[in-house]
């Protein structure tokens, strides 16, 4: 029996990204957040350490960095040392996208996981090359990803300049298209980055002329717009002006009427009356551009 | 009495909450950023009739087209705490605000740049000018030979850089 669970993305919505919704062994729900990618689902369970997760041969995999098959997640439990916390009890997105989930009692299948170590086995990789290499890159750019970001908080940035980070992060975004992302959205919308990098992030991933990637840069900005951090809101605000989308103008509404420093619902204002003016003379620029 | 320019990134100037009204918050620092004991600014003129003539000097020295945020405050704040203001050469490649709009505050102490920051939150008016309307400014002044583009064309074309300077570009 597969169950079809859909969440819409609405402008007043907070979900932004995978989530999976738990029932701990008490019966007290709680929430995690998931990367996808394909029929996987990245494990993102950072405040949940120490978690394994329990497959049908016993054995017991650490969450964190653990990619597994969408399909198979519905059915395990999660353990503490000898205790047990609960299973999954449904996966939701807000991106507008069904996710098939299969009800615990009929996932009898062997799930499928890719450590590190294991995807480095010929016998692996002879069984899913095209899996365990995805599986690989995911884990590399991500990485990368997260190198990248964390170095960048030893630059100072200035309007209009290029450093080391905007290089890389422009070069990432137009060889790994979706998968570089999946991850940088992953980094700003969960607040994981400092709010000056992630605001410098936004105005060069505005910039950058690749369509395969527009929608979720689109995506990022309009959703950064309600960030925590008014650094990343004001960099979001300039993001959207540069891209010239009129599908962001419901958005800065939205954000204007929200925003608390006047200075920046000011700004905001501005791009407003920008995109407002533009929608009727031109379509989005450069971004759609081949 | 004349006003003084910095390029800022106005959220580094936003007021905080937690912090008493006229202090700046310590980001602010970051747009302070001494070179030899100097700071620089650019002199604005009372009726603000150089203004954009600065903004778009100083904005076609960047890599890309980008909002131009500023603060401009009043030059006697800076006199009245004894910091020194010399008229120094600029390098913009617009040859008169690089000739007369320029200026350096020289022999800064830590001190000093902390009392400038406090100056420039409590007094200064920060602006923003769009990056549509910037890079508009910077090519009429190119066009009308206002701004020499020889050597910023040939340092953006040694970077492997588009020429914004002179047409629309993406990266």
């Amino acid at each position: 029996m597969i169950q079809r669970t859909t969440a819409s993305t609405d402008i007043k919505g907070d979900t932004p990204t995978l989530k999976a919704f738990l029932t701990d062994a008490f019966g007290i729900a709680k929430e995690a957040e998931l990367g996808q990618l394909a029929n996987f689902i990245r494990w993102r369970f950072q405040d949940w350490e120490g978690t394994a997760l329990e497959f049908p041969e016993g054995r017991l995999q650490e969450l964190t960095g653990t990619t597994i098959d969408l399909s198979e997640a519905i059915s395990l439990y999660f353990h503490r040392g000898s205790s047990v916390l609960g299973k999954i009890a449904s996966i939701t997105d807000a991106h507008n996208i069904v996710v098939d989930i299969p009800t615990a009692e009929v996932s009898s299948c062997k799930p499928r996981v890719y450590t590190q170590a294991e995807a480095s086995t010929v016998e692996e990789v002879e069984q899913g090359p095209s899996t365990v290499m995805q599986q690989e890159l995911t884990r590399y750019v991500e990485k990368t990803i997260d190198c990248l970001f964390e170095s960048a908080t030893e630059l100072y940035f200035e309007d209009g300049m290029e450093t080391d980070f905007s290089r890389e992060l422009i070069s990432l975004v137009k060889k790994y298209s979706n998968l570089a992302m999946g991850e940088i959205s992953y980094l700003i919308s969960y607040g994981r980055v400092d709010s000056e990098v992630a605001g410098e992030a936004l105005r060069w991933l505005a910039r950058i002329n690749d369509p395969s990637t527009y929608s979720w840069r689109l995506w990022l900005l309009e959703k950064s717009l309600s960030s925590k951090s008014a650094v990343v809101r004001d960099s979001a605000g300039l993001g959207l002006a540069c891209m010239g989308d009129a599908h962001s103008i419901q958005y800065i509404k939205k954000a204007i009427e929200e925003e608390t420093i006047t200075e920046l619902r000011y700004d905001l204002q501005g791009i407003l009356e920008e995109l407002e003016g533009s929608v009727d003379a031109t379509s989005p620029k450069g971004n759609t551009e081949a | 009495m004349p006003l003084l320019l910095r390029v800022i990134r106005k959220p580094r100037w936003y007021k905080q909450a937690w912090l008493e009204e006229g202090k700046a918050q310590a980001n602010a620092i970051l747009d302070l950023r001494p070179q030899e004991n100097k700071l620089s600014f650019w002199q604005i003129e009372d009726s603000k009739s150089n203004l954009y003539q600065v903004a778009a000097a100083v904005a076609a020295g960047r890599d890309s087209p980008a909002n131009f945020d500023y603060v401009l405050f009043d030059q006697t704040l800076l006199t009245k705490t004894g910091v020194k203001t010399e008229h120094t050469v600029g390098r913009s490649f617009h040859r008169e605000a690089d000739k007369y709009w320029h200026r350096d505050t020289c022999q800064l102490s830590a001190e000093n740049v902390a009392e400038i920051a406090n100056i420039i939150m409590e007094h200064g008016t920060r602006q923003r000018i769009r990056e549509s309307e910037i890079a508009n400014l910077v090519r009429q002044l190119i066009s009308s030979g206002t701004i020499d583009v020889n050597p910023l064309r040939d340092r953006l074309t040694q970077n492997g850089k588009p020429n914004w300077l002179e047409s629309n570009t993406v990266v």
